[in-house]
């Protein structure tokens, strides 16, 4: 599987050109994405890992995984926000710098999926802190992911950069 | 080929080859790596709710017809398979990722 060519799918090289001159312009250099799991069930995070892998390789659009959000430009938030967990992801939140992003990742993320009545959950993850793309799925592909870091990113471009 | 995989092989000190040799099915469809459903048909029947069949609520129907939020759905395939009147359908779809909340939503044709 890993000797083989990345699918081709519709027009997703042009969307990978137009987002690599993207992310010169907004960020100058490069993504750096800070991974943070508020409740997930782990299957979105083991997707989450396969971005790294040599299949899918999303250093080469100039992304990469930091393990401090003080480095970090981009917020991937899985799992349906817990009470526990509500102080961290706003912790995590205000240490980044701005401009800052954020891609909420999988159906818990968006609206609750199968966790949705339960006491211990606060709320998705948009009725916390304000997010740029969603990605729906459960889990959502990698190539999803990717998509929806690349089009929050794009759609930055269009907004005030300072924040 | 077979020579040249040889060749290739005992120039570098080590024959190896590749795997998986043959490509999967699900290889060769890269599109319907991940499916999800889709309203394919309108429903204006009101002796039957599909809203039961969702475990998330991912499924609505009022007396105009029936909305889907691809936000809630987690590809359980319980309205494809078991709607009578066969509104849902698997539909391929690897590009998921939007940037508005309400492009998720989708309804049937009135």
């Amino acid at each position: 599987m890993l000797t083989e060519a990345r699918p081709l799918i519709g027009d997703w090289n042009q969307l990978e050109q137009t987002t690599a001159t993207t992310l010169r312009k907004v960020f100058h250099r490069s993504v750096y994405v800070r991974h943070i799991d508020v409740g997930s069930c782990n299957a979105c995070e083991s997707e989450i890992l396969s971005l790294s892998n040599p299949y899918y390789n999303f250093h080469r659009l100039g992304v990469f995984f930091t393990s401090s959000p003080r480095h970090a430009d981009l917020l991937l938030v899985s799992g349906v926000v817990t009470r526990p967990l509500k102080e961290v992801l706003l912790a995590t939140y205000e240490a980044m710098p701005k401009p800052r992003l954020v891609v909420a990742i999988g159906v818990c993320a968006l609206h609750g999926g199968v966790f949705h009545s339960s006491p211990w959950v606060v709320g998705t993850v948009d009725s916390v802190i304000p997010v740029d793309a969603w990605v729906p799925g459960c889990p959502p592909t990698p190539f999803a992911i990717l998509q929806g870091i690349l089009s929050a990113v794009q759609h930055r471009q269009g907004v005030c950069l300072d924040e | 080929m077979f020579a040249n995989w040889l060749r290739s092989g005992w120039a570098s000190g080590r024959v190896t080859t590749r795997y998986p040799f043959h490509r999967t099915e699900i290889l060769q469809q890269h599109s319907n790596w991940h499916v999800v459903p889709k309203i394919v048909a309108s429903c204006s029947r009101s002796e039957c709710s599909c809203t039961h069949l969702c475990p998330t609520g991912a499924i609505g129907k009022d007396v105009t017809g029936v909305w889907l939020n691809q936000a809630a759905c987690i590809g359980c395939g319980r309205c494809v398979t078991q709607c009578p009147v066969g509104v849902f359908a698997w539909s391929p779809v690897i590009d998921l990722a939007v940037t508005q909340m309400e492009s998720l939503r989708t309804r049937t044709e009135p």
